[in-house]
């Protein structure tokens, strides 16, 4: 904690001391903050892309605070009914003639109500194998996170490192309680190369990702039946235990790899972008065991186009991804030896689980780039998901395909000290078709598998409200206060979200 | 558009032999992430193979399951007449279990004749953790006459007595013996042994007016409140007659019963050893002492009754008559209350049983009286050094005959 505060303040001080000029603080926040920073996002994959960041200099401190409740029937199990999180955060990105430097920090302290049916962090990473009890509670988490890199260039060619540390820990505590210690390290390269209007780039990534789950029961006379779910309702009937502890590592190593082109001139640019995820995941657990095997492979593909329109910009992008994960499970064999110490030896490794999603999304924006004037801009945003999952003997499947179409105006007022920026966003999901096929016949199937499914395939509106205004507090210095609302409704069922944000900007 | 199209066709022209094999990599990422490693099957032939004494039940109409123990998945099938199945299964450790009630016959020598008796028996079979591989295999399971006692039994009966030197009977040093069959402790408060009042060398029995029940004329039971006499699993009580080192007052007696846990005690008319608990003659045909058969001719049994001893002697006693016609008064002892029994009868006089043959269906016996022999179960298997006695309610299959009497003992 101590190290990751310390961090924090190198980030703000770096910041203040690359601080820019007072007058350019509402048009350099208001672009980073833009809604058409999405559509051009190379900087997110590579850190030499930079060229797509639309600010010199920007550096922000700031808290949040989100709330939400979903009644019964609008949220996942594993994610729990309510939510609340604090978080503080640093950000900033300067760029110097030859040299571009950012970083982040963020704290947060979240907590998730009525969690059910997983004593594991990053539940979807590691699904379906994850450690689970039928009793659940209230889950509480601290993250700390700190990343930072630069970007140098030398003539036609920016060649650009990010670093990040993520670590988290969460925890419930009642019994069974969990605890579940999560660290991930993010090594980003990446290079641009300019000729003439054109950009090329190539990026990379590798993630190192631990877990210790480590669960215990208090209470000296009380045992607790650790499932070890395997998708679908299935459990391990050799190694799920009634037990007073637990224990179990994830181990992951993700790779990324991609490559992106841009071209623009005055009037317009067209860029697309490619990437490859592969990320590798194993569980280990005590007796030198490693039952499972994940495997997550991913392609992500997007395009993007921006030209003036009615003397606005008309903002385009499509995306496609394909996301499958693998999951290979290993059997073993007891062998006793000195008649009471048991080794597992392999039996038998077979791919059992598949989950195969496709998503597809357009989106559409018209908004006028001058923040200096009052402007209203509109965005329309189509997406189509086809999820499928598969467990192999026994032959279970789920599909579940939706389309979604949201419409959102926003408004940008710049006032006489101050500026005002707003947005309402509704759109509707709608399922297309969706099929469940399992026959297992246990507390998991009614408790976690059937609810889950009636959410995924259920249709509903949902509404979103932000509002912003940012003050001068001095001529270098800029606060800005913000909230949102948001509605998700269904029939006879709802969800609803509000955020608030303070933010200080030098 | 056009323009776009044309302009990245020749940014692609232009492109380097390095983006070239980057592009290369990605398509073999690619293709090498579809690939899965499908869930391998494996053909299993499961080879039913019975104990001699089941082969008269043939090997159809056995149900073989096999459960996977990491999935809990399972299937089960039928065997026919060769007692072979064909079974595919997805590679894996697997629990085989097969089992099928049939009827068997058990012949017994009476003599020079042979006596017959039928008895419906559960025949079963386990494998554990059977490792299912490599496409096809096969699997044997041995199968055996299920164990009926889990919990007490009777370990063995020394009722022939011994001859003292002098040639004299010698009696006293008679003794029965009961273990604890199962892997968890029991009690030994309100065990009761009791003996059938119908002798098996008489031709037909006088008690077919009772088929369920056993017709006794002695009736002791062990005293205790409920949790006075533990027996741990494996561990024996051994009631005697009479509670002495016998080899001292009569040295060719094979038994010292000194630390008999009880000892049967007939107030008034027998010797009573303090050092040995008494047993509470509930009930005793005799008017002086009860003394064993010396020829085997009684069945023995071991029951408790669900409440007091009193309510149990008021709703159970019954007016019998005996096999020269007489009118007596006995007890009568549910067959559904009987924890074990066993039959004895000199081999050759058998002419009727006391015994159900549910709960056993032939004899066992020795080959004369005063000869120091016993009956003794025999021991089916052994689990962690504590010895499971074979009971499957066959005490012409079950016992020893004719063993040397060994107290507290297993073999």
């Amino acid at each position: 904690m101590k190290y990751i505060l310390i961090s924090i303040l190198s980030v703000v001080s770096i910041s203040l001391y690359a601080a820019g000029d007072a007058d350019s603080l509402h048009t350099q926040v208001a672009a980073w903050e833009s809604p058409w920073r999405s559509f051009s996002n190379y900087f997110d994959y590579n850190p030499a892309a930079t060229f797509a960041v639309p600010v010199k200099h920007f550096t922000e401190v700031g808290a949040s605070y989100l709330l939400s409740h979903a009644d019964n029937g609008m949220h996942l199990v594993q994610e729990g009914d309510g939510a609340s999180a604090l978080q503080f955060h640093s950000e900033s990105f300067q760029v110097d003639t030859k040299y571009r430097f950012f970083g982040k920090a963020t704290f947060s302290s979240d907590q998730k109500d009525h969690v059910g049916w997983r004593d594991v962090e990053d539940y979807e990473l590691l699904s379906p194998y994850l450690i689970a009890d039928s009793i659940g509670g209230t889950y509480k988490r601290e993250t700390y996170s700190l990343s930072g890199g630069a970007s140098v260039r030398f003539r036609h060619t920016e060649w650009g490192i990010r670093g990040s540390y993520q670590g988290d820990v969460s925890y419930r505590q009642v019994d069974p309680r969990p605890r579940n210690t999560v660290s991930v390290i993010r090594i980003n390269p990446g290079v641009v190369y300019s000729q003439g209007n054109w950009q090329y780039g190539l990026f990379g990534e590798y993630v190192r990702y631990r877990q210790n789950v480590d669960i215990q029961v208090e209470r000296a006379d009380r045992k607790v039946y650790f499932y070890l779910l395997e998708g679908f309702g299935i459990y391990n009937q050799q190694f799920s235990v009634l037990d007073e502890t637990f224990t179990r590592i994830y181990k992951g190593n993700l790779y990324t790899a991609g490559l992106h082109a841009n071209y623009g001139d005055a009037r317009q640019s067209t860029g697309a972008l490619i990437a490859l995820k592969r990320a590798e995941i194993t569980v280990d657990e005590s007796d030198k065991r490693t039952p499972y095997q994940l495997t997550h492979n991913e392609i992500t593909a997007q395009v993007t186009h921006e030209r003036e329109l009615f003397h606005q910009t008309l903002f385009l992008k499509g995306i496609y991804s394909f996301h499958q994960a693998i999951g290979n499970e290993t059997q073993y064999m007891p062998r006793t030896i000195n008649t009471n110490f048991i080794v597992w030896d392999y039996a038998t490794q077979s791919d059992r689980y598949q989950s195969r999603n496709q998503h597809a999304q357009f989106s559409a924006l018209l908004a006028n780039k001058n923040f200096n004037r009052f402007s209203v801009w509109e965005q329309l945003n189509g997406a189509w998901q086809d999820a499928q999952q598969y467990y192999y003997y026994p032959y279970y499947h789920q599909f579940i395909q939706d389309a979604t179409g949201s419409g959102t105006i926003g408004i940008n007022c710049p006032l006489r000290k101050s500026m005002l920026t707003g947005s309402v966003k509704a759109g509707y999901k709608k399922v297309l078709s969706s099929s469940l096929e399992q026959t297992e016949n246990n507390v998991i199937t009614t408790q976690l598998i059937l609810p889950d499914y009636a959410f995924l395939t259920s249709d509903y509106a949902f509404y979103q409200l932000n509002l912003k205004i940012g003050f001068r507090l001095s001529t270098s210095m800029l606060a800005n206060i913000s909230a949102g609302a948001g509605l998700q409704k269904a029939n006879d069922k709802q969800a609803f979200s509000t955020d608030f944000h303070i933010n200080i900007n030098f | 558009m056009l323009k776009i199209i044309t302009k990245y066709k020749s940014a692609f022209r232009q492109a380097s032999p390095c983006t070239t094999y980057i592009c290369l990599l990605f398509l073999v990422l690619l293709l090498a992430g579809c690939q899965l490693k499908e869930v391998p099957f494996t053909k299993v032939e499961v080879v039913i193979s019975l104990p001699d004494d089941a082969l008269q039940a043939g090997k159809a109409g056995y149900v073989v399951k096999l459960t996977n123990i990491a999935t809990g998945h399972w299937q089960t099938l039928t065997s026919d007449s060769t007692g072979v199945l064909l079974i595919t299964a997805e590679e894996g450790v697997y629990n085989v279990e097969v089992s099928g009630q049939k009827t068997l016959t058990t012949t017994v020598a009476n003599g020079g004749a042979q006596q017959t008796y039928t008895q419906t028996v559960d025949i079963r079979g386990l494998l554990e953790k059977s490792l299912v591989t490599g496409g096809q295999m096969s699997i044997t399971v041995p199968m055996q006459i299920a164990q009926k006692g889990n919990g007490f039994v009777i370990q063995e009966i020394y009722f022939t007595g011994s001859l003292t030197p002098a040639n004299g009977s010698y009696y006293q040093d008679q003794y029965i013996e009961i273990y604890n069959n199962s892997d968890s402790v029991l009690y030994a408060d309100g065990l009761s042994v009791v003996e059938s009042n119908h002798l098996s060398n008489v031709a037909v029995s006088e008690y077919t007016n009772y088929p369920n029940d056993l017709i006794v004329g002695a009736l002791y039971t062990i005293p205790g409140t409920g949790q006075t006499y533990p027996v741990q699993p494996g561990g024996s009580i051994v009631i005697a007659s009479l509670g002495i080192n016998h080899k001292t007052s009569n040295l060719n007696s094979p038994v010292d019963l000194s630390k008999a846990n009880f000892e049967w005690y007939d107030s008034g008319k027998d010797v009573d050893v303090p050092e040995v608990p008494n047993m509470i003659r509930n009930f005793c045909y005799s008017n002086t002492i009860w003394v064993l058969h010396v020829k085997g001719y009684h069945a023995y049994a071991i029951f408790k009754a669900p409440g007091t001893y009193a309510d149990f002697l008021s709703q159970n006693t019954v007016s019998v008559q005996t096999a020269s016609g007489s009118s007596v008064t006995r007890i009568r002892v549910p067959n559904a209350l009987i924890l074990d029994g066993v039959e004895l009868g000199a081999a050759g006089t058998i002419g009727s049983k006391s015994l159900s043959s549910s709960i056993d269906v032939s004899y066992t016996f020795c080959d004369g009286s005063y000869i120091g022999k016993s009956v003794r179960r025999k021991v089916l298997s052994r689990v962690n050094g504590r010895a499971i006695l074979q009971d499957t309610n066959n005490s012409g299959k079950d016992f020893i005959s004719n063993a040397i009497p060994k107290p507290w003992e297993v073999e």
